[in-house]
């Protein structure tokens, strides 16, 4: 399980369960999450904190659930993000576009 | 200090890459952010050897050399295919489509860098210590 999902009010927030996210588990997890929403989510927390390192293909997968989310009128909201997954994020200046929080409480 | 890699191309070898660096970077005091971009860099050139280069054919290798010297680290990295393909300049990566889903590994890893170079098939990524 790359993946664990709990509903708190009306945002579903999900936590990625590994250290790195990256190419070798990147369409596990993209499947996991795909699963946990329907068209009725429409607030997301990707709760990173566990993560330590994502790579282009872990990115992707953060791109394509936004561009999901914002399709249908939703908001993705990252948490709990460390420093190199920030980094990376800056450097794509996806932070600019994609809410970042740092508590995921 | 040179140091040698030598992997089968399979996706679950990217791991012991990462961790082979990791171990050998931190050894050296090298500065946590510089780590991070080498790790970051070695994984989409490594995946895109494993993938692109030698197209997941298990048996053929994946070759990484790390140079260490106190003014700069230097990656070598080479498979046994040979496509061809291009470097982008730092100005090209600098124009990244951000929310483009592909392709985007290559131009961080240029952004990321000092300087990355092509020499018959493999590729040479220069990070200055400072």
């Amino acid at each position: 399980m790359h993946t664990t999902t709990t509903l708190v009010r009306d945002i579903k927030k999900i936590k990625i369960s590994v250290e790195k996210f990256d190419v070798s588990n990147m369409k596990d997890i993209k499947k996991s999450i795909e699963r946990e929403i329907s068209r009725r989510d429409k607030r997301v927390l990707l709760d990173f904190s566990s993560v330590r390192f994502v790579d282009s293909s872990g990115l992707s997968v953060i791109i394509t659930l936004f561009k999901k989310l914002r399709a249908i009128g939703g908001v993705l909201i990252l948490c709990g993000l460390n420093h190199q997954p920030f980094e990376l994020l800056k450097m794509t200046q996806l932070h600019r576009i994609i809410k970042i929080v740092d508590s995921c409480h | 200090m040179r140091h040698r890699l030598i992997i089968d191309s399979k996706i679950e070898r990217l791991d012991s890459v990462y961790r082979w660096l990791e171990s050998l970077l931190k050894r050296r005091n090298i500065e946590y952010d510089l780590i991070q971009k080498i790790l970051f860099v070695s994984q989409e050139i490594t995946t895109n050897a494993i993938l692109h280069g030698n197209r997941k054919i298990p048996t053929r290798k994946v070759y990484i050399l790390l140079n260490i010297s106190p003014k700069r680290v230097v990656l070598n990295i080479s498979d046994e295919g040979n496509r061809l393909f291009k470097i982008p300049t730092k100005k090209q990566a600098t124009k990244l489509d951000y929310l483009k889903e592909c392709g985007r590994g290559l131009k961080l890893s240029v952004l990321m860098s000092d300087r990355v170079v092509l020499t018959r098939g493999n590729l040479e990524i220069y990070f200055n210590i400072k």
